[in-house]
């Protein structure tokens, strides 16, 4: 086990090692003028010779990526070339926002797409397996950018019944002052019984909760089905079902536990694909989260900013893999000691 | 046994959530906040991209016009439809007859936010001369002040270089805002730039969070006192996506929206509860040309070009009516605005300036750079491409990001710079100088100029204006026309439009009333609520 | 020739399996469709010239009508025309993008897989790190610092996908390589680029190009979510993302401008991997049998 866990931390640390070569190789080596990204806006010739000076830009590549690589480290990530501010300071002031829109994304598709995933093993070639195949073949086929239109189209623009975007109205929310604790408006209001900032935020959060779904959903409902069919002619499966005990409990009770790895990694696969899917999604409903960050970045051509987002999305991803990899080998001891 | 529970529990909190997200939903069309009695008039304002950049208003050249307006004031206000300065930090001033010396006299008992210090001729000078010495934003304007005297507390005196309009200067909507120099000076240079504010205006800064609000609460201690209607807090959001900012105005969640795009403000158009009020600007679009490449260093081609443009179709179709045609390189409304100084659209003229010019039925191509995002600027392009294909001339269209496009209009080397480029322009002050010196003026290193026009002649009348302009306004009017006749003739720039500035308002919403001289701003402490 | 039978026997069920999925033949004769339209596009749009440059301002915005099965865009161009044309450009960006990441990760995946030792390890650490960008992100970060355009699009794509085709091919390869033919051509001393050219290469390619095939649907989504933040075709190309991305100002009066070009980028995306998700289940014994 001890073997196994210093092994993938170390295989992490490498990977993330190579993620900031990459960053720094499109960065400082793709653009024809780094120094002029980096310093933005309409630079004169004297910052950008001082931009060059500081970034190193005049020494060798292997000295550039140290240097960057020191900087990354000391947080020093740059000035937004749009907002001013450091890139860091900016991606911490737009997380939690995003992470509160993708936590509640994949709660919803794992609501959905576990029983969905069942129902599709179980009947497996009848109509209710093609019906869940086409939904979750449809989840991840699907624009996410079109399906959030089309779900503001419906709910906002014909039925009136929710919110076209943002994350709180203002009035409620002047009149109700939230404590910041963890930076989620669902949290902190929960936390704090600051009940009408609670459900507001909460009718604010169900179309850009349900757009950030189909995604997990198509993967979590493929997941759950292909690793039921494969423990559904193992004995401890088998065996139950001839005792007599019910299908629904043997499904729920045994063969999920099985499922319970295979789930967990599309748990992780799926967040940091979210992380890149709010890109397309924040905007459309002004959700003042890190997509949108990065999405006016792009605009605005914020390449410090664009490459902070980059960065922390990549190493998010890294991370979470690698929890994921450390909850499986403690969950299943078969992984451990193949490590 | 154990997991099974787990997912149990699972299950609970989604229904939970999705109960809750039911109920919420009834009720959202109600809103809950309305049940309280003791809810402050809020007045919420929708920006499109982040009211401020630079909080330093001696740093601030963008958007921070609309917050900074509201926080800081100014001597004296401009109004440009009457042609005439209102007094504001200043009660009265008066200028030497040889236009190089203005006194300025303070209005008294003006406090400063927060720490209540009364704003005396020290910190006019403060704030001036921090300005010119940080360089930052739009400090040029300060160009003409030789120096600045403080006879007494309540007396300020601008001496000048030239006699240049000193009164537009200081009525200017960047850069002329005064701050308490001792709360600065106490807490450093850098504390204004780190998101403070030390103004004198009706509203201060109550809390700020990027990318969404910036909130503003009225300043107990204002001059002008709050006898009467007015707002307690002012809220500035951030909706970059001009169809949210359309339905938030729908839905009575914000009162005022300036810059929605014109197939927004005509989808608003007769909706319940808004009003949508049009108003001048001194925003145009211009397409400068690269003078210093072919074909369009010859200047009959540009000539051809300028008559090719489809100007009624890009104002009709593009804009939906929300501008009208440049006349001259000065926006009509500021003084020395030149009529009657435009190209018409004319196929036929164009195609045998292209002969004359030695190229019969066109047979090249241009490249055109936009800002991306800009809707209505891209279909202006597309209109251009289609028109232009009628002469014979392949147009190809780009978006690029701003700060990309200006970089390459600024490179170096001619050859690789684009061979149009359009943007918006608007002056930061009251003065066509502005206009013309940034655009026109020959520059060594390209910062604005991006025709990279050059003409002495130009360059020599436009000076002159400038140095008249303070002592005789009718002279100077006349050169200004003199030179846009000169440029007009040489066609360095494609002279587009003149946007209307349309607001979508709140009918609830009084008082407001545009100034051009004030892009966008809305002086939330004339306007209150009335009704709804 | 008992070989060849089995073969063929295996394809037969193959094919049947492939038949029986309802799904799967109605998403292969949606890609027929689509590739049909992409090349008959000039004859079958109404209005050809409305795909690039002509406008016709006075009719804008006319809602979906015999004349206009899609309706009109603000310049007045035919929808129906736009999105047919905008299939080309979908298709043609799907085939250069995955092309492209073969040409990349073939060659890696097979080093990786014939060298074995350090040589496969280092590579394959490099693919880790690949791999450890959403796809859609490593792709925003370089579109965004080689500037917008439908070329960079699709260099972009090319070098985020890459590493799983290389995976691929290195597990083939290191089977391939224990194979008796392969031992027996490198005892007699023929070149290593030579093994893997003639008789690796060969043996390795039939389950990249099925991947490669199941991959497309994500890869046009892919080029499609770019274009929709403005790093892709430029105007006034007819490519789905940008005209969703155009018509996102117009879409709660004119609702037809964002739901047709977004309808087209998901039956697109949809029928792709519709018949990726067939294929899969027939080359997946586990699933088939159950």
């Amino acid at each position: 086990m001890r073997a196994y866990i210093v092994r993938r931390l170390l295989l992490g640390v490498v990977v993330l090692f190579g993620v900031t070569l990459v960053t720094f190789f499109i960065a400082r080596v793709i653009p024809s003028d780094p120094a002029a990204r980096w310093v933005g806006g309409h630079p004169t010739a004297e910052q950008i010779a001082r931009a060059r000076v500081e970034l190193g830009l005049d020494k060798p590549l292997h000295i550039q990526y140290l240097r960057y690589m020191g900087d990354l480290l000391r947080g020093n990530w740059g000035t937004s070339i749009r907002t001013h501010h450091p890139v860091l300071a900016d991606i911490r002031a737009f997380l939690p926002a995003s992470l509160e829109l993708i936590l509640s994304g994949i709660l919803i598709a794992a609501v959905l797409g576990v029983p969905l995933g069942i129902l599709s093993a179980t009947r497996k070639d009848a109509l209710p397996d093609h019906g869940a195949r086409l939904v979750s073949i449809g989840a991840v086929s699907i624009p996410t950018f079109w399906l959030a239109m089309l779900l503001q189209l419906l709910f906002f623009g014909y039925l009136g019944l929710l919110p076209l975007g943002g994350r709180v109205d203002t009035v409620v929310r002047l009149t109700y002052p939230l404590q910041r604790i963890t930076g989620s408006y669902l949290v902190d209001s929960l936390l704090t019984g600051n009940w009408p900032v609670f459900t507001n935020a909460l009718t604010h959060m169900v179309l850009p909760a349900l757009t950030m779904a189909a995604y997990p959903l198509g993967l979590i409902t493929r997941m759950t089905r292909s690793s039921l069919l494969e423990v559904m002619g193992e004995e401890y499966i088998v065996v139950p079902r001839a005792y007599g005990i019910p299908r629904s409990v043997v499904y729920y009770r045994y063969a999920l536990k099985n499922a319970l790895g295979p789930t967990i990694t599309v748990l992780g696969l799926t967040f940091a694909y979210s992380l890149a899917e709010t890109f397309l999604v924040e905007s459309v409903f002004n959700w003042p989260g890190l997509g949108q960050y990065a999405s006016q970045s792009i605009l605005s051509a914020d390449y410090p900013a664009i490459m902070g987002v980059t960065l922390v999305v990549a190493c998010t991803y890294v991370i979470v893999n690698l929890v994921v990899d450390l909850i499986l080998a403690w969950l299943d001891p078969r992984i451990r000691l193949e490590g | 046994m154990k997991h099974a529970h787990r997912w149990g529990v699972l299950a609970l909190v989604a229904v939970l959530a999705a109960a809750l997200a039911v109920g919420a939903a009834g009720c959202a069309g109600k809103g809950p906040a309305k049940e309280k009695p003791e809810q402050p008039q809020v007045a919420v304002y929708i920006s499109n991209e982040d009211p401020v950049v630079y909080w330093d208003p001696a740093d601030a050249c963008s958007n921070e016009v609309i917050v900074h307006n509201e926080i800081y004031e100014t001597l004296i206000r401009y109004d440009p439809v009457a042609d005439k300065f209102e007094p504001v930090l200043a009660t009265d001033y008066s200028r030497s007859p040889d236009g190089l010396e203005w006194t300025f006299h303070l209005r008294k008992g003006v406090k400063f936010h927060n720490t209540g210090n009364e704003m005396t001729s020290e910190d006019v000078k403060f704030s001036v001369e921090r300005a010119v010495q940080r360089g930052m934003g739009v400090s040029y304007i300060w160009d003409p002040v030789e120096e600045i005297l403080t006879p007494d507390p309540y007396t300020v005196v601008f001496k000048l270089k030239y006699p240049a309009a000193l009164d537009v200067v200081v009525a200017s909507s960047y850069g002329a805002h005064i701050v308490d120099a001792k709360a600065v000076r106490e807490h450093g240079e850098d504390w204004l730039s780190q998101g403070h504010e030390a103004g004198t205006g009706p509203y201060m800064l109550e809390s700020w969070e990027k990318g969404g609000d910036y909130v503003f609460t009225k300043f107990p201690d204002y001059w002008r006192g709050w006898e009467g209607k007015h707002f307690d807090k002012i809220v500035f959001k951030t909706v970059p996506d001009a169809a949210t900012a359309r339905q938030m105005m729908e839905a009575g969640q914000a009162d005022i929206a300036p810059n929605l795009t014109p197939e927004q403000i005509e989808g608003l158009r007769g909706k319940p509860g808004v009003a949508i009020t049009e108003a001048p600007s001194w925003k145009t679009l211009v397409g400068p040309m690269n003078t210093k490449k072919k074909p369009l260093n010859n200047k009959l081609v540009r000539q051809a070009i300028s008559y090719a443009v489809p100007y009624e179709e890009i104002v009709n179709t593009a804009l939906q009516g929300h501008a009208i045609q440049s006349s001259g390189v000065i926006p009509k409304g500021l003084w020395g605005h030149a009529e009657n100084l435009y190209y018409t659209t004319d196929l036929e003229k164009a195609k045998e300036l292209l002969s004359k010019a030695g190229y019969p039925g066109g047979g090249f191509k241009l490249v055109l750079t936009y800002p991306s995002g800009a809707d209505d600027v891209r279909r202006a392009a597309e209109l251009m491409k289609a028109s232009f294909a009628r002469i014979g001339v392949d147009l190809e269209i780009r978006a690029m990001n701003w700060e990309q496009q200006w970089d390459l209009a600024k490179n170096p080397d001619p050859q690789k710079r684009q061979d149009i480029l359009l943007y918006h322009w608007w002056p930061a002050y009251a003065d066509p100088y502005d206009n013309l010196v940034n655009m026109f003026h020959t520059e060594e290193d390209i910062l604005f100029n991006l025709a990279y026009y050059s003409n002495p002649r130009v360059d020599e009348l436009m000076n002159k204006a400038r140095e008249t302009a303070g002592v005789d306004r009718a002279r100077a009017i006349e050169l200004y026309r003199q030179v846009q006749e000169i440029i007009m003739d040489d066609a360095p720039q494609l002279c587009l439009y003149d946007r209307k500035s349309v607001f979508a308002l709140r009918t609830s919403l009084k008082g407001f009333r545009p100034n051009p001289a004030y892009q966008d701003v809305a002086f939330f402490y004339n306007c209150y609520r009335e009704g709804e | 020739m008992t070989e060849e039978a089995a073969r063929r026997a295996g394809l037969g069920y193959a094919w049947y399996l492939f038949r029986r999925n309802r799904l799967t033949l109605a998403g292969s004769a949606v890609v027929v469709l689509l590739v049909l339209v992409a090349l008959a596009a000039p004859w079958l749009a109404p209005y050809p010239g409305d795909a690039t440059a002509d406008v016709h301002p006075e009719r804008a915005l006319l809602p979906p009508s015999r004349e206009h099965l899609f309706g009109t865009d603000e310049l007045g161009r035919d929808l129906f025309t736009r999105v047919l044309f905008g299939s080309r450009i979908s298709l043609t960006v799907g085939v250069i993008a995955i092309g492209l990441a073969l040409l990349i990760g073939v060659p890696i995946g097979l080093a990786a897989g014939f060298f074995g030792g350090t040589v496969d390890e280092v590579l394959m650490r490099v693919c880790d790190v690949f791999m450890s960008f959403p796809p859609l992100l490593l792709s925003v970060a370089i579109c965004a610092m080689l500037g917008p355009s439908l070329t960079n699009v699709m260099i972009s794509i090319g070098v985020a996908w890459w590493p799983w085709y290389s995976r691929l091919i290195r597990s083939q390869a290191l089977s391939v390589r224990e194979r008796g033919f392969v031992e027996a051509a490198r005892a007699a001393g023929v070149k290593p680029w030579v093994v893997i050219w003639r008789h690796i290469l060969p043996n390795t390619m039939a389950p990249v190009v099925v991947q490669a095939s199941m991959d497309f649907g994500s890869v046009i989504l892919t080029a499609a979510s770019l274009g929709f933040l403005g790093m892709g075709a430029q105007p006034p190309t007819p490519e789905w993302g940008l005209l969703v991305s155009i018509g996102r100002t117009f879409f709660l009066d004119q609702w037809w401008y964002v739901t047709f070009p977004g309808l087209a980028i998901f039956m697109a995306v949809l029928a792709f991997n519709l018949v990726g998700d067939g294929i899969r289940e027939i080359s997946d014994p586990r699933t088939r049998e159950a």
